[in-house]
């Protein structure tokens, strides 16, 4: 249990990761899926970083797709979550409400 | 439509191989993005700031990794010192290289802050101005004037004190008889009103002290206390004989106290010291500001007084004042920072050099990196460990370079030059060991974090797969301009170290002198007195007979003569004019060196005349017809073997309007060491001596007369205290150790420039190892082809004969820059020899850098395609 513990960034990364999808899902519409939900403002090279550590961690795997001509003719590295991943996302999301227990009647519920 | 090119190269060259194409589609995609949404120019400068941002965030993230990534696991740091101990040779040559330009580098910079950092190293220094007196007319030094100084003191209100000082070598005479010449400051008293030096015992000098009448006294300063009066407490109250005066010692200053000059003898100046302005009285004048005082507004303060005084006394020309801070470089630091930034560029090649070095050898590890990247080991990490290595050899380098520079600088210190500003601080203070870090870690980062990052930048999986990888080069133009850069600078030190040692060693400098120089002694001597000029001269010659006749009376002694030069060493070089030109085209004024010589002068040397007669002791009269001699070399070289008796010479004058004193030529001596170094300057003229206050005495002894130097210095003493004896040394001695003093230089010289040439040698084979090694497989394949060694070959031998050939050309060009500035600098002079050094240096170092391609090349070619196609 939390050999794989993940930063509140890593855990948005990974939970757009999961969303897009192992065919859609690399830097450009991950920024764009956190953007949208979260409404915060995004920097690709952070979620590059990012990215790179997660891949260390082995919590996912990229690789490389077909080239594409609106990118130039380059490929995109496509990602997906490992199971490692998808478990690391598990646990913190049962903290969060492990942690949340209790505390409805004064911010209300999680979700 | 697509990304700017620059932004593309960014990332390519800072992103990890794998993410490199991702990270340039993602950026591409969003541009196309930008530009429909946004237009052409807004998209251009958003993408341009993202690229920007995503290389700095990569290069802090690998930062991260690196600093976090167990930098140094003590296995890797064991390892990195296992591999600088199996590979002696390498590491010992890197260590040495790195730290002989740290050393260098690290020297350069402390000068430089010294010579930045002007202010005298006490509270209230900054307020201390010196003064210089020039002539207006003329624009040379004038000597300190009483009248002067006495209408400035009482006249000035810009300047809260002038003092005046000077330093004069004075014997003194100890407990024991011994006679010790000692550098000794007179000084005015008031001045140490404004210096901040405390006496150790006793107390330091005051205004009455100098008042005339008053009871004569001195300070002594540590050095000399410790030296020769072991500390003691009750020195103070003792008396001493200092330059013939009896004086009472009233205090001890601390060895810090070096202004205005170093001096271990104090004396209060007396303004009597003053009425007889004489040339050599030397005194040299100084100011203390008041607080927010100006050096300009002295200046025009005390050039206005000057101005007054001199229209006051008809006849006086007046002064022009040149003021400025002590220490106020006035844009002399420009050269020494220069001399930094090339010293900085040597750690640069050198650390080029270790890099060379480190990429060769790290190419024979790719394989063992390929399998440790397969093993999970991240990039970073690899560099890491990689750069560790040479980490410790920077480190002991640096140590070691610290060490070297700060030995010399104390040495530099405690010789207490005249000619060094005695309050330059060259100690090692933060600034200095902030440098020696970053210098280090500097050249860590060329010498080992760059080829590391080159090494393994290779696709470590193809490498595995048996793939060729791209492990080429990363800075392929850092290599060849490291490799000419050195060749260059080697060719550039080397032909003129050699030039100048073989000029210096080879021929004239090495040759004997026809003289008993074992059985001369050489005594240096100066008159501390102040005499004025008119009588000067006959006063020397007087005092000159009885100091020579005292010295023959020493049992052993057989004769002495007083001399302006000393066989073996060089003569002052005189404009000197030779009447007629009727046989032989002589330019109206020719340098020549000239010695002036005493009566039995060439007797003492054993020298008989080839033609003509030696100086009488007629000759040396103030009424006698001048004469002159000139030795063998002069008459072969000038008047091409004609008999030059009867010949007339004179010297040539700056305002040569009075009448013309013309020396008659009247015998011919043999040549006896006018120049230390150069037969070319060898040829010259003999005049009889007139008497100056420094002189040599040349004593001849019917044996070695080594045991007769304390006999000889007390006998000048007793005949006069005033007389100080700075030196005496057997003459053969001191011929012997000039020649050392050029053998040590022209060899250190030497030794610098074969270990670049060496080493850049070294870096060559290493790079065309390197090469050759990485193209095994292209190799074999083309012999496979039918290649011959010819074609084969002629690429790499193409590539060394251009390192060399610019490198050599450069190196040449530097060469003798370097030799015509060695030529207008050195105080040593050294003949000129032709450029044919320069062009066998060429020869020699394309010869060497063949053989060293050669080398790794045969091996290739000696292997059959089969094994070549498996290699790696």
């Amino acid at each position: 249990m939390g050999a794989n513990r993940v930063g509140e960034f890593e855990l948005l990364v990974l939970l757009a990761a999961l969303r897009l999808g192992p065919a859609e899902a690399y830097a450009v519409p991950i920024v764009e899926d956190i953007e949208m939900r979260t409404g915060r403002s995004v920097r690709r090279a952070n979620v590059y970083t990012t990215l790179q550590r997660l891949e260390g961690k082995g919590l996912i795997s990229t690789w490389m797709g077909e080239p594409r001509a609106e990118r130039g003719g380059k490929a995109r590295r496509l990602v997906t979550v490992n199971p490692p991943g998808v478990d690391a996302v598990k646990e913190a999301a049962a903290e969060i409400r492990a942690m949340w227990g209790g505390l409805e009647t004064i911010i209300g519920d999680i979700a | 439509m697509t990304t700017p090119r620059w932004a593309r190269a960014l990332i390519r060259r800072i992103a990890p191989p794998h993410q490199v194409e991702g990270m340039i589609g993602d950026l591409e995609e969003v541009h196309r993005h930008r530009i429909k949404k946004r237009g052409r120019a807004i998209a251009i400068m958003l993408t341009a700031i993202e690229a920007l941002t995503i290389s700095f965030s990569l290069l802090v993230n690998r930062t991260r990794e690196i600093l976090s990534g167990g930098f140094v696991t003590g296995s890797e740091a064991r390892l990195a010192l296992r591999l600088i101990i199996r590979n002696p040779i390498m590491s010992f040559a890197s260590v040495v290289a790195l730290g002989v330009g740290i050393g260098l580098a690290t020297t350069g910079f402390t000068l430089i802050l010294a010579i930045l950092n002007p202010k005298l190293p006490f509270e209230g220094g900054d307020r201390f101005v010196d003064i210089r007196i020039l002539d207006e007319e003329t624009g040379q030094p004038r000597f300190l004037e009483a009248g002067l100084y006495r209408l400035w003191t009482d006249a000035a209100s810009t300047v809260e004190h002038l003092g005046a000082a000077r330093t004069r070598v004075l014997n003194v005479l100890h407990d024991n008889g011994e006679i010790e010449p000692t550098r000794t400051m007179e000084i005015t008293p008031a001045t140490f009103r404004f210096l901040p030096f405390v006496p150790l015992v006793g107390r330091t000098l005051q205004p009455v002290d100098g008042e005339r009448g008053m009871e004569p006294v001195a300070l002594i300063r540590e050095n000399l206390w410790e030296r020769r009066f072991g500390r003691n407490a009750g020195v103070v109250g003792t008396r001493a004989n200092i330059g013939g005066v009896d004086r009472t010692i009233v205090g001890v200053l601390p060895a810090e106290a070096v202004y205005p000059a170093f001096a271990d003898v104090w004396i209060p100046m007396s303004l009597s010291a003053l009425d007889q302005p004489a040339p050599g009285t030397d005194f040299s004048l100084f100011g203390v500001l008041p607080e927010g005082g100006e050096p300009t507004t002295v200046q025009a303060q005390l050039t206005s007084l000057g101005i007054d005084w001199a229209v006051d006394r008809p006849g006086t020309r007046p002064v022009l004042l040149h003021v400025r801070t002590v220490g106020d470089t006035d844009g002399t630091e420009r050269p020494g920072i220069i001399v930094v930034v090339v010293l900085i560029g040597v750690l640069v090649v050198v650390a080029g050099n270790v890099a060379n070095l480190i990429v060769a050898r790290t190419a024979a590890r790719r394989s063992e990196l390929a399998v440790r990247t397969a093993l999970g080991a991240s990039r970073a990490r690899l560099v890491a460990q990689l750069s560790l290595e040479v980490l410790f050899m920077g480190a002991i380098a640096g140590g070691l370079g610290l060490l070297a520079s700060q030995s010399l600088l104390s040495a530099v210190v405690q010789s207490e030059a005249e000619d060094i500003p005695p309050w330059l601080d060259l100690s090692l203070d933060v600034r200095t060991a902030a440098f020696v870090i970053l210098i280090t870690l500097g050249a860590t980062v060329v010498a080992g974090v760059l080829p590391a990052m080159r090494a393994t930048k290779a696709d470590i999986g193809q490498q595995l797969r048996g793939g060729r990888g791209t492990a080429g080069p990363m800075f392929k133009w850092f290599d060849h301009s490291m490799i000419v850069a050195q060749i260059a600078l080697s060719i550039g030190i080397l032909g003129t170290a050699l030039m100048i040692h073989h000029g210096w060693m080879g021929g004239y400098a090495a040759r004997d002198l026809d003289i008993p120089s074992e059985e001369i002694l050489s005594v240096s001597l100066t008159l501390s007195a102040d005499l004025p000029a008119d009588v000067a001269a006959d006063s020397i010659k007087t005092m000159l007979r009885a100091v020579e006749s005292a010295v023959e009376r020493i049992p052993g002694i057989i004769s002495s003569s007083a001399t302006r030069h000393v066989p073996g060493s060089d003569a002052p070089m005189v404009p000197l004019i030779v009447e007629g030109e009727m046989d032989v085209a002589i330019p109206p004024i020719q340098h020549l060196p000239t010695a002036r010589v005493g009566s039995g002068f060439f007797e003492l040397l054993d020298a008989h005349p080839i033609a003509g007669r030696l100086f009488r002791v007629d000759d040396y009269d103030r009424a006698a017809p001048k004469v002159a001699l000139v030795n063998e070399p002069l008459v072969q070289r000038y008047f091409k073997g004609v008999n030059p008796i009867g010949r007339r010479l004179r010297v040539a004058r700056a305002n040569d309007d009075g009448p013309a004193v013309w020396h008659e030529v009247v015998g011919v001596v043999p040549e006896l060491g006018l120049s230390s170094t150069d037969i070319e300057r060898a040829a010259g003229v003999y005049l009889p001596f007139e008497g100056d206050k420094s002189f040599t005495l040349l004593v001849r002894a019917n044996g070695p007369p080594g045991s007769l130097i304390p006999l000889v210095r007390n006998a000048v003493f007793v005949t006069n205290p005033e007389v100080a004896v700075n030196h005496v040394g057997v003459l053969s001695e001191g011929i012997k150790a000039r020649r050392k003093v050029y053998f040590i230089i022209g060899s250190a010289f030497t030794a610098l420039g074969a270990v670049v040439l060496v080493m850049s040698l070294i870096s060559m084979y290493a790079i065309l190892s390197f090469e050759v090694t990485r193209r095994t497989r292209e190799i074999g394949v083309r012999i496979a082809l039918g290649a011959t060694s010819v074609r084969i070959l002629q690429p790499v031998l193409n590539r060394v004969g251009a390192y060399v050939a610019v490198g050599g050309a450069i190196g040449t060009g530097l060469g003798l820059l370097l030799l015509s500035l060695a030529r207008a600098t050195l105080v040593m002079r050294f003949p000129s020899t032709g450029s044919g050094t320069f062009i066998l240096l060429v020869m020699g170092a394309l010869f060497a850098a063949l053989l060293a391609a050669w080398v790794p090349t045969r091996k290739v070619l000696a292997i059959r395609p089969v094994e070549a196609l498996q290699a790696e």
